[in-house]
C-alpha cells in the first residue's frame, strides 16, 4: 500500500507499507547540490523516527550532475554522524530517467511491488516538478503574503519546506528582497521583513503580476452580469465543489480586505486560479468568450499562478485571493491611486510602516 | 423574405383583445412574436417587432372549436376580412376534407390593408406518442368551413401563461422556446413558404432570440428569470407529457446543437431573428453564438441533468 507524504507535513515523497517487514519511506530529490542531498537524508532520519511502525528511509536523487562516488561519500558521511540504528536504516540511491530508466545503489527492499511503486513515484515527482518548479518570484510572493498576513517570520529552511524550492532559489529570493531593502542580510533564524514598505510592495506586486498567466473573457452580447453577481455565482459554484482552487481577487478582493477602501466599483471580476483548472468558466457564464485583444473590455480576468497564500489564510477564507494578487490586479488595471492606497493599508495592517 | 412593417406589440395586442368577444378572452393565449414582443417590449415605444401573423391559441382543447367559431363569426361581423390568398382565400364547405379547408386567417378592418393578420390555432389533445404532431379540426362558421390546427408541443404554451392588462394571456417565453426546441430535433430541409429559409432555423433562432431578450431583461432588472428556465421546463414537461418527460428533455437540445455547429444555419437563424423579434436590436453573430452557449449550458444541460 502506498501513501503520499503523510508522515510529517510532507517531509517525504512516498510511504510504502511493507506487509513483510519494515515500511519504506522515500524522499525524492531532483538536485545538483550536496546540500540538498544532506537535507533529504536528514528529513528521512526525522521521518523514520516519527513513524509508529518500524521503517527504513531511501533518498532517491534523480538525474543529478552529482557523481555516484560523491553521493556514496555523502551517505557515508551521514552514517558516520548519525546514531547507528538510524544510520543503518537510511539509504541513498540515484536514478536516471533520461533514456533508459535505472536506479543504482543499495535499497532496503527489492520486491517487484516496491520497485514498481518506487518507479511510479519518481515519474510522478518528475511530472509534478516540471509543472510546478518554484521560481524566485514565487518564493518572494510566499514571504510577502505571510508578512502581510501578520504571520511570524520564517527561517530559510522553513521557507524551503513551505515552498518546496531548492536552497539556491530560496537564498536568491532573499538576496533580491535584500536589494529592495525588505530584509537584512542576516540568514540565521527567522528572517523578519521589517523593510516591507508600500513602494517596495508595489514593486513586488508588479513583478508578481508579470509572472502570472492571464486569460481575459469578454461578453459579446454586451449583457454581462455585474462583477459582484459573477462573484456570487463563483462562490455558489465553490459550495457545489466546483472551482475549488479559484479565489476572488482584484477590486472585489481588495475591498474584502478593506471594506472602506476608496475605490471605484469593480470594472470586472478578477479570479486567481491556483491549480490551472478553469473549466468552471462554462458554469460561471457559458456566454463569455476568451479573447486575446487587451483593448476589449473584459468581464472576467483569470490569473493562473501558484498559490502564495499561507495555509492559515486558505483555511480561514478559501475563496479570497492573496493580498499580493489583489494589489497586482489593481496595478494591472491601471488603478494606480487605488493600488497605492491599498499598499499603504496593507503595510499599515501588517505593522510595517513606521 | 418580404420585410414586414415594424409593429408596436402593445398596440397590436390591445387591438386583438378588444376585437375578441369578452367571454372567450379567457380562453385565448397569444403565442409567437407578438407574445414575445409584448412580454419584452410593452411600455417601450422605441422597441418594435416585425411579424405578419398574430397567433391566437384557444385553450383548453375541449373549448377550442366553439371559441374559434364564435371569434370568427364576431370578427367577420366586425368587418375583418379573410386574408387574400389565391389557393386558400375562400372558406370551404361540409364536403371538403379537413386537410383541404383553409385556416382561419383574418385581417383587421381599415382603409389601408393591415400589415398583419390573425391566425387561429387550437391547443392540442392529450399527447399520443407516434401520432402526427399536426392535427386539423373543422370549424363551421356563418360564412363556411375552416380548419384550425394544433401541434403537440403547443401544449407547453398552455403551461402557466402570463396575464396581460388586455384580458388575454400570453405564452411564457421559455415555454415557446421549449416547444420550438422539441419541434426541431434536427436541421430539416423544410422551407418557409415563399423563401429559401429553413423553418427550423427560424424557430430555433427564435429560441436564441427569446434567451437573448430574457438575459437582457435580467441584467436590466437584476432578475434571474433565465436561470429559472430549465426548472420550469422540467415541471411543464412532466405536467404535460407525464412519463415521457425525461425522454423529451433528453432530446430537447439536439436541433439547437446542430444549428450552433453549422455556421450557415446559425447565420440564417440570426438573419431571420434580426428581421423579426430582434428587429430593433441588430444582434451580432458573436453575441448570438454566445447566447447559444448560455442556452446549452444553463438550460439544455440543466434540463438533461434533471431528466437523469
Amino acid at each position: 500500500m502506498i501513501g503520499r507524504s503523510f508522515t510529517d507535513d510532507g517531509l517525504v515523497s512516498m510511504h510504502w507499507s511493507n506487509p513483510a517487514g519494515p515500511d519504506v519511506l522515500v524522499e525524492i530529490r531532483r538536485t545538483n547540490t550536496a546540500r540538498d542531498v544532506r537535507e533529504g537524508l536528514l528529513a528521512l532520519a526525522y521521518a523514520v523516527q516519527s513513524t509508529s511502525r518500524p521503517s527504513t528511509g531511501v533518498c532517491v536523487v534523480v538525474d543529478s550532475r552529482l557523481s555516484s562516488k560523491r553521493l556514496t561519500e555523502e551517505l557515508d558521511r551521514f552514517r558516520s554522524i548519525a546514531r547507528p540504528e538510524v544510520a543503518r536504516s537510511i539509504f541513498l540511491v540515484w536514478a536516471k530517467t533520461q533514456g533508459l530508466f535505472f536506479i543504482d545503489g543499495e535499497l532496503p527492499e527489492h520486491s517487484n511491488v516496491f520497485m514498481q511503486a518506487l518507479q511510479a513515484a519518481i515519474h510522478e515527482e518528475q511530472a509534478n516538478g516540471r509543472a510546478s518548479r518554484v521560481t524566485r518570484q514565487q518564493v518572494k510572493a510566499v514571504l510577502v503574503e505571510r508578512s502581510l498576513g501578520g504571520l511570524p517570520p520564517v527561517t530559510l529552511g522553513e521557507l524551503r519546506r513551505l515552498t518546496g524550492t531548492s536552497y539556491q532559489t530560496a537564498s536568491a529570493a532573499f538576496r533580491e528582497l535584500e536589494q529592495l531593502g525588505v530584509v537584512t542580510g542576516e540568514r540565521d533564524g527567522p528572517i523578519p521583513m521589517h523593510g516591507l514598505r508600500p513602494i517596495a510592495l508595489m514593486k513586488l506586486a508588479e513583478e508578481h503580476a508579470l509572472a502570472r498567466k492571464l486569460m481575459r473573457y469578454t461578453d459579446p452580447t454586451g449583457e454581462s452580469r455585474t462583477p459582484s453577481a459573477l462573484a456570487s455565482r463563483l462562490l455558489s459554484l465553490r459550495q457545489k465543489g466546483v472551482a475549488g482552487k479559484a479565489a476572488i481577487s482584484g477590486v472585489l478582493g481588495a475591498t474584502r480586505f478593506f471594506p472602506d477602501l476608496d475605490i471605484t466599483a469593480a470594472p470586472r471580476l478578477d479570479i486567481s486560479i491556483y491549480d490551472g483548472d478553469f473549466r468552471f468558466m462554462s458554469k460561471l457564464d457559458a456566454g463569455l468568450v476568451a479573447v486575446d485583444d487587451p483593448k476589449r473590455k473584459a468581464t472576467v480576468v483569470l490569473h493562473l499562478q501558484r498559490d502564495c497564500r499561507p495555509a492559515e489564510m486558505v483555511a480561514q477564507e478559501p475563496d479570497l485571493a492573496a493580498r499580493l494578487d489583489c494589489l497586482a490586479d489593481l496595478e494591472q488595471m491601471g488603478l494606480q491611486a487605488e493600488a497605492r492606497d491599498f499598499a499603504h493599508r496593507l503595510c499599515n495592517a501588517a505593522g510595517r510602516t513606521p | 423574405m418580404k420585410l414586414e412593417a415594424a409593429l408596436s406589440p402593445s398596440e397590436v395586442l390591445a387591438q386583438v383583445a378588444s376585437a375578441l368577444p369578452a367571454d372567450v378572452r379567457g380562453n385565448v393565449i397569444i403565442i409567437g412574436s407578438l407574445a414575445a414582443g409584448y412580454h419584452f417590449f410593452a411600455g417601450d415605444g422605441a422597441r418594435a417587432i416585425r411579424t405578419k401573423d398574430v397567433d391566437c391559441l384557444f385553450s383548453p382543447h375541449s373549448k377550442a372549436i366553439a371559441a374559434a367559431t364564435e371569434v370568427t363569426d364576431q370578427l367577420i361581423k366586425a368587418d375583418w376580412k379573410l386574408r387574400e390568398d389565391s389557393d386558400w382565400g375562400q372558406p370551404g364547405n361540409e364536403g371538403d376534407p379537413e386537410e383541404e379547408l383553409p385556416m382561419v386567417r383574418l385581417r383587421p378592418p381599415g382603409e389601408t390593408t393591415s400589415p398583419w393578420f390573425l391566425e387561429l390555432l387550437s391547443a392540442p389533445p392529450a399527447f399520443e406518442p407516434g401520432a402526427p404532431s399536426k392535427k386539423l379540426r373543422r370549424v363551421e362558421t356563418s360564412i363556411g368551413h375552416f380548419a384550425i390546427c394544433s401541434f403537440d408541443f403547443l401544449a407547453l404554451a398552455e403551461w402557466q401563461p402570463l396575464d396581460t392588462v388586455h384580458g388575454v394571456r400570453i405564452a411564457r417565453p421559455e415555454m415557446m422556446a421549449l416547444a420550438n426546441l422539441l419541434h426541431h430535433p434536427e436541421i430539416a430541409d423544410t422551407l418557409i413558404a415563399g423563401t429559401d429559409y429553413r423553418r427550423c432555423n427560424k424557430d430555433l433562432g427564435r429560441v436564441l432570440a427569446l434567451a437573448y431578450l430574457t438575459v437582457q431583461r435580467d441584467r436590466r432588472d437584476g432578475a434571474e428569470e433565465f436561470d429559472a428556465w430549465a426548472g420550469r421546463m422540467w415541471i411543464a414537461l412532466q405536467d404535460k407529457f407525464g412519463d415521457l418527460a425525461a425522454q423529451l428533455a433528453a432530446r430537447a437540445g439536439a436541433g439547437l446543437r446542430a444549428v450552433l455547429e453549422s455556421p450557415a444555419d446559425l447565420d440564417q437563424a440570426l438573419r431571420i431573428a434580426n428581421l423579426g423579434l430582434l428587429a430593433s436590436l441588430d444582434v451580432s453573430v458573436e453575441a448570438f453564438r454566445a447566447t447559444g452557449a448560455r442556452v446549452l449550458a444553463d438550460v439544455i444541460e440543466e434540463l438533461e441533468a434533471m431528466a437523469r
